[in-house]
């Protein structure tokens, strides 16, 4: 009797063709592409911080043709690209059709968004069998605020790699419940897009999938060994590049031992996990996903094994954003960006409560409307947040270029330095914080300390790293405290102000 | 137990729904980001509550769910419930601004479509859409036709062209795939699979050629790309017609 109620087997019954009906996503579908595009539309150039890195690797890629290795000037060249080509790629690809440059091509995130929506809505529905719950999956997805913040920093493989995830696990799925050429090719072929866009995406992947296959060898072991063990080489073969990729990346970090113990380097996120949680669209979130998935667990129309990925995906979100709570060493902010596919499962799950239709109506009518209202707030704020690239930068960039030699060593803060990596081919030492730091060579992060100390106005290790500008955002917020540099910077001697407009200043250092 | 020996169950299933709808919305219009971590903490707890509503008492089971109503009443109430709710949408988001008003227009068709679906278990209900492949091939020659136009008449319109394009590359050799992988799935799913099989197909070919020292060209991705999308929507074509013929 527990056997057959803890069957892996879905019910066959799910595995019905999406009704004609399901085209009302395309209300969704436009919603997501037009709430992440706001970042970019909003102000008079598009925000972004890390988008500055994308669009110079994406233009490497288009001049080249190969996937750079090197990055000769991000803290002094001491580190390499650890980006997998995904949205590069992607820049590359839409600014050639275009024919314009990649940084024209940023709106791409758009589709990307509706990509993703569209992934909800097929995972939604091979869990629940139900529409109305998976276009409410769907249409949460839509308007999660966390992915309008995203898009305003510029974390666009982040974005890619949710996109994709739905649609790897809607493949496992099927391939779960009925192993084949076609159904192991096609999750072949999602998971080795998502493990080929971001390392956390892959992570996610690998740590969903490989608890419910944990959970399907425990139950029902020979079949399940066998599903394992044929899709298992094949992926490899053809994800092989992906994972030489990250055997390297994982190698440079010091290896998996150092990456999940040095504990030291996450300890700053504490507080920005705490800073992410304390807001509307958190409060939100927490609303649904945890009644969400308390009403999924119960759930008897959704098989154990889609569960097993819904649970286990949002188990490793809470586990390495909030593991610092119970002692776990490695943990990493953008773990809560993973939250929004288990919150759209989750709301979907929320349907199956409520038989009034007016009640349900009232429930996902208000529930979309917040959370769309906050996304919009969210677009507003983040489009002027984070508008780092502007016409100020770009002419403080031209001035740098004429007044510089090509191995002046330039300091900046982190966000402008995320952008004038791009503007100028000078070496320079950017103030990033750990929790944005990849590289754990110490060299490196000795470079990313020294940054911050030069904008402390530490006059030893100006002399000591032979520095010739600091470069400060005029207005803005930034990493460290703009107005703190300003302050610390002005009264020093050993200094002149050498440009200056209404957003950026240059500092000389005089030579000795 | 039985339903009618817990009485209190269904109006408990919905005060946890009337509090989602009311704390969200008072969440939005009271702009929780201004009390630090109050929100967050109210929503913890709420949500506590309401799953301990829905785990203890064991009451998420199968639901019977009413009996979609007449379609004029659908329709009415979707229409007047979205209007509302995007009316309110638009005016919180303050000054008036055409991406809010928009945004305000898709929350508002959002909604409508959350009522006017078929409510309760589409389980074994789901028929396949009457669509066929010659629209999707039509619809794709159109993108390419409206792509390849826009980027040789009107240079100005980038986003339009790279909008456009990108759907060509993104879609057409992902439509290719899922013909084949996903040969007994209707339409529908096959076009929303498209766009992750095109950027995983794509990919692995980027990475494989750098691996093996192949120059990654855009113009061969496009072309090898497009070969592809075309040839497998002309097998799909064909096989199609031969199945209409018999």
């Amino acid at each position: 009797m527990w056997i057959r109620r803890w069957s892996l087997q879905e019910p066959g019954r799910v595995l019905a063709p999406l009704p004609l009906g399901s085209l009302w996503i395309l209300p969704a579908l436009a919603l997501a592409g037009l709430l992440r595009v706001l970042p970019l539309v909003l102000g008079d150039t598009p925000a972004g911080v890390d988008s500055g890195l994308y669009v110079l690797y994406a233009e490497h890629l288009a001049a080249s043709g190969t996937l750079p290795e090197e990055l000769p000037h991000y803290q002094l060249g001491l580190t390499r690209w650890q980006y997998l080509p995904g949205v590069p790629f992607l820049l590359a690809l839409a600014g050639w059709l275009a024919g314009e440059p990649p940084l024209a091509a940023l709106p791409v995130v758009a589709v990307l968004a509706s990509i993703e929506v569209g992934g909800i809505l097929l995972l939604a529905w091979r869990l629940f069998g139900r529409l109305d719950a998976a276009l409410f999956s769907a249409a949460i997805g839509a308007v999660m605020p966390i992915s309008v913040e995203m898009v305003g920093w510029g974390g666009y493989a982040n974005l890619l790699g949710l996109a994709l995830l739905p649609f790897a696990y809607v493949s496992w799925l099927e391939y779960w419940r009925q192993p084949g050429f076609r159904s192991g090719g096609a999750f072949v072929v999602t998971a080795c897009a998502v493990a080929m866009v971001h390392h956390l995406s892959g992570l996610w992947m690998l740590a969903s999938v490989g608890a419910a296959c944990l959970v399907g060898l425990a139950i029902e072991p020979v079949s399940s060994l066998r599903k394992i063990a044929a899709i298992t080489p094949v992926g490899l073969i053809v994800g092989l590049p992906a994972v030489l990729f990250n055997w390297r990346a994982i190698a440079s970090m010091g290896g998996a031992t150092s990456l999940l113990t040095a504990s030291e380097r996450f300890v700053p996120t504490q507080s920005f996990v705490a800073e992410s949680v304390a807001s509307a669209g958190a409060a939100l979130t927490i609303a649904i996903l945890v009644p969400g998935l308390a009403a999924l667990f119960f759930l008897r129309a959704t098989s154990w094994i889609g569960k097993c990925v819904v649970f286990s995906h949002a188990l490793t979100a809470v586990i390495l954003g909030f593991g610092w709570l119970i002692g776990v060493h490695f943990h990493h902010w953008r773990a809560l960006l993973f939250l929004g596919l288990p919150t759209a499962i989750a709301a979907g799950a929320l349907m199956h409560l409520w038989s009034a239709r007016l009640l349900r109506a009232v429930v996902s009518g208000a529930l979309i409307t917040s959370l769309a209202g906050i996304a919009v707030e969210e677009g507003r704020r983040v489009s002027i947040e984070y508008r780092i690239l502007s016409p100020a930068l770009e002419d403080a960039a031209r001035w740098l270029r004429a007044n510089s030699a090509p191995d002046d060593v330039i300091v900046t803060s982190n966000r402008i330095g995320f952008q004038l990596l791009r503007l100028l081919e000078r070496p320079m030492m950017l103030a990033v914080p750990p929790r944005d730091f990849y590289s754990v060579r110490p060299a490196a992060q000795a470079v990313a300390r020294d940054a911050f100390s030069i904008l402390d106005g530490d006059r030893e290790v100006i002399q000591r790293r032979g520095v010739r500008f600091i470069v400060v955002r005029a207005a803005g917020a930034d990493v460290p405290d703009p107005k703190r540099s300003r302050d610390r910077l002005a009264p020093d001697t050993g200094l002149t102000l050498a440009f200056e407009n209404p957003e950026v200043l240059v500092f000389r250092v005089a030579t000795r | 137990m039985t339903k009618r020996g817990r009485p209190l169950l269904p109006l408990a299933r919905a005060l946890v729904g009337l509090w989602m709808a009311a704390g969200s919305l008072a969440v939005w219009l009271a702009g929780g980001d201004g009390g630090g971590l109050g929100w967050t903490w109210a929503a913890a707890v709420g949500s506590g509550a309401a799953a301990y509503v829905l785990v203890v008492a064991h009451v998420v089971r199968d639901i019977p769910v009413a009996d979609p109503g007449p379609g004029v009443y659908r329709g009415r109430s979707a229409a007047l419930l979205g209007g509302v709710l995007s009316a309110l949408a638009i005016l919180g988001c303050g000054p008036r601004s055409l991406p809010v008003v928009m945004i305000g227009l898709g929350v508002g068709a959002t909604i409508v479509a959350q009522i006017i679906v078929p409510s309760g278990p589409s389980i074994g209900r789901g028929t396949p859409t009457p669509l066929r492949v010659r629209w999707a091939m039509l619809m794709v020659v159109a993108i390419v036709v409206a792509g390849l136009a826009m980027r040789t008449d009107w240079p100005d319109h980038a986003p339009g062209v790279w909008m456009l394009l990108s759907l060509f590359a993104l879609v057409l050799p992902g439509l290719a795939f899922s013909q084949f992988l996903l040969s007994d799935r209707p339409l529908i799913e096959r076009l929303l699979h498209a766009p992750a099989f095109s950027l995983g197909s794509l990919l692995i070919a980027v990475m494989w050629s750098d691996l093996l020292g192949v120059r990654i060209a855009m113009e061969t991705t496009v072309a090898v790309g497009g070969a592809i999308g075309v040839g497998g929507l002309v097998m799909s074509l064909r096989e199609s017609r031969d199945t209409e013929k018999e």
